[in-house]
């Protein structure tokens, strides 16, 4: 007969067997330990069920009126989530007002497009569904379409326990974009990774071209991502057409002046400029190299830079070693419809 | 045995005095030890008011569609007219203000009734509200409303600036006749979507009205006074930004355009 004291042992230590393990914590971004830390909402903090949401209406065309533009139509993962377009063109081929940008790593800045007329990715990720020349939809409309879809009313409850609205749709959309992080190009392997292998002589030249006082590409566009999230003149016309910041502040001072964009995979994202006017790199150093038109709201780091032909080659070569491929082949980032 | 408990029974009532024991009813008996039932309340103490919005343009009233005359004798015909409206506040005799919470009306001329909210009865000179949503609510975020909200981005009337974070107080489109004498038909199109914490308008209405019952106040909207004094075949449209001025004299006219009935 077993003894009761043995019956308190054995219990004792099933009891402490089935102790609860700490919840370990998922990390969605993988975040370089070189990068800053980014601020996510408290009533927006990731889980798997919003991320999945997220990145399926990312991908729905049902967003737009005649069910032919996602937000991944302009921003395609392929070219790090822009469209190879001087200006995006939405539905029936409308063209909207500037060139498409980048959202690698936009979870880090609270300036979004090129004017910081909008402070919030939560916010921004609702704009394109309204706008006329992008995707000239409500809503309202979308949940009609999607009225009685058994998986989107799941996925929906599983993120954030709602009905599917404006709620989830921008908040969701805002968590898939929070894990677009770029950190794995062959300057990051090279600067931070130590991997001397990663990057050629030229690419090595141009890198130190970019820091140097004789250029100062970095002073605005700083490493490890390679903005200051400020809004700038580059000097690129005498007379703006689109006025940029200056559409949203109303000063004179910031005529001309837009958000300084990351270079991460520039290679990728041509043509280049607010108004996609640029097609080569090769032309946009030569731009910075002449120093600007001189415009009144220039920066004063837009001046001539007396560029050799070898440092111009160097330039371009480091730029397009910010490219990412893991970012851009990324299967997580996919359209999954 | 029953003569003592019917002894019992009186000699209880003799000390326990009966009658309403509630403090909040109209006939509360300090006196009373226990309650007899016989508690009244005033009832009614706070009434719903309900704006009937009248939309009209010019004398006629508002039909989508149909062509009407401006301020100069111009031609024009509207496709779309809404206004976002809030901050109901009533003003009473003794110098008080009342504030309906979390107003938030989008008129458009198809619906006349919108109900208010409740207030308390009293007497009250005047009502007013602001054309436009408080500044505070004007940088919000649309999604963060409650599903059923109005001013959620969920509304199938949603009309804000989603690339500079505000809500469009007053969208008004259609057709209009641009030729210099007028004498052609609204066949151009007119946009003007108003907008920007500046250009919110107060409206105040002075309406003496004993409230003591459910009430309602009638308003008229002419949205053709809305374009009073601006000459539409040089500025067709205005969102706001692009075409301040234009977007200012709309403003300008959005107390004229409203009134009591």
């Amino acid at each position: 007969m077993i003894r009761p004291l043995s019956y308190i042992l054995v219990l004792g230590f099933l009891l402490s067997s089935c102790q609860k393990k700490d919840e370990s914590v998922v990390d969605f971004q993988q975040i370089p330990f070189w990068f800053p830390e980014m601020d996510i909402p408290a009533e927006n903090k990731l889980t798997q069920a919003r991320i999945d949401l997220g990145r399926k209406l990312f991908f729905e065309k049902k967003l737009s009126r005649d069910n032919s533009i996602s937000c991944g139509t302009c921003h395609k993962p392929e070219k790090a989530f822009t469209d190879g377009k001087a200006i995006a063109e939405g539905v029936e081929d409308r063209l909207g007002l500037r060139n498409t940008p980048t959202i690698a790593n936009i979870g880090y800045t609270d300036v979004m497009f090129m004017d910081g007329g909008v402070i919030t990715l939560e916010l921004q990720s609702q704009s394109p569904i309204f706008e006329h020349q992008e995707m000239d939809f409500t809503i309202a409309e979308f949940l009609e379409r999607i009225d009685g879809d058994e998986v989107y009313t799941r996925m929906f409850d599983e993120a954030y326990g709602l009905e599917p609205g404006a709620f989830g749709i921008s908040r969701s959309i805002a968590a898939f974009e929070r894990t677009l992080i770029s950190g794995n190009s062959r300057f990051d392997q090279y600067e931070y990774q130590g991997d001397l292998n990663a990057l050629s002589e030229q690419e090595v030249r141009g890198k130190e071209l970019f820091v140097s006082a004789q250029t100062e590409c970095s002073s605005c566009h700083v490493p490890p991502l390679f903005t200051n999230f400020k809004f700038e003149n580059i000097g690129l016309y005498v007379n703006y057409v689109d006025t940029g910041r200056m559409r949203i502040s109303e000063l004179n001072e910031d005529r001309g002046k837009f958000k300084v964009p990351t270079l991460r995979n520039i290679e990728l994202t041509a043509p280049y400029m607010h108004d996609g006017s640029v097609q080569t790199l090769e032309e946009v150093v030569d731009h910075f190299n002449s120093g600007g038109v001189g415009h009144p709201n220039q920066s004063t780091f837009v001046k001539p830079l007396s560029l050799t032909e070898q440092q111009t080659a160097d330039l371009v070569a480091f730029l397009k070693s910010l490219t990412d491929q893991s970012f851009v082949s990324n299967s997580d980032f996919s359209d999954p419809n | 045995m029953v003569m003592a408990i019917a002894a019992g029974t009186f000699a209880f009532s003799g000390c326990q005095k009966e009658g309403c024991t509630d403090v909040t009813a109209l006939n509360y008996d300090a006196d009373a030890k226990s309650d007899d039932g016989s508690c009244v309340y005033e009832e009614n103490m706070m009434s719903t008011v309900t704006l009937h919005a009248h939309s009209k343009m010019g004398a006629s009233d508002f039909a989508y569609n149909t062509e009407v005359t401006n301020w100069e004798g111009r031609k024009m015909k509207f496709t779309t007219a809404q206004i976002y409206v809030s901050n109901f506040q009533f003003s009473d005799d003794e110098g008080g203000e009342y504030e309906v919470e979390d107003s938030y009306f989008l008129l458009k001329p198809e619906n006349m009734m919108y109900e208010l909210g409740e207030v308390p009865n009293g007497r009250y000179l005047d009502f007013g509200f602001k054309v436009g949503v408080d500044s505070v609510a004007n940088h919000s975020d649309p999604a963060s409303w409650p599903a059923e909200h109005v001013l959620s981005s969920n509304n199938p009337d949603h009309a804000f600036w989603s690339w500079n974070s505000g809500y469009i107080f007053v969208k008004v489109e259609g057709l209009v006749d641009t030729t210099a004498d007028m004498s052609g038909t609204a066949n151009a199109p007119f946009i003007y979507h108003i907008g920007t914490d500046m250009l919110a308008q107060d409206i105040m209405l002075m309406s003496d009205k004993e409230v003591n019952a459910d009430v309602t106040y009638m308003v008229n909207i002419d949205y053709v006074k809305l374009f009073d004094n601006i000459d539409l075949r040089l500025d067709q449209d205005s969102h706001t930004m692009n075409n301040m001025q234009a977007a200012q004299a709309l403003s300008g006219n959005i107390s004229s355009a409203i009134s009591l009935q």
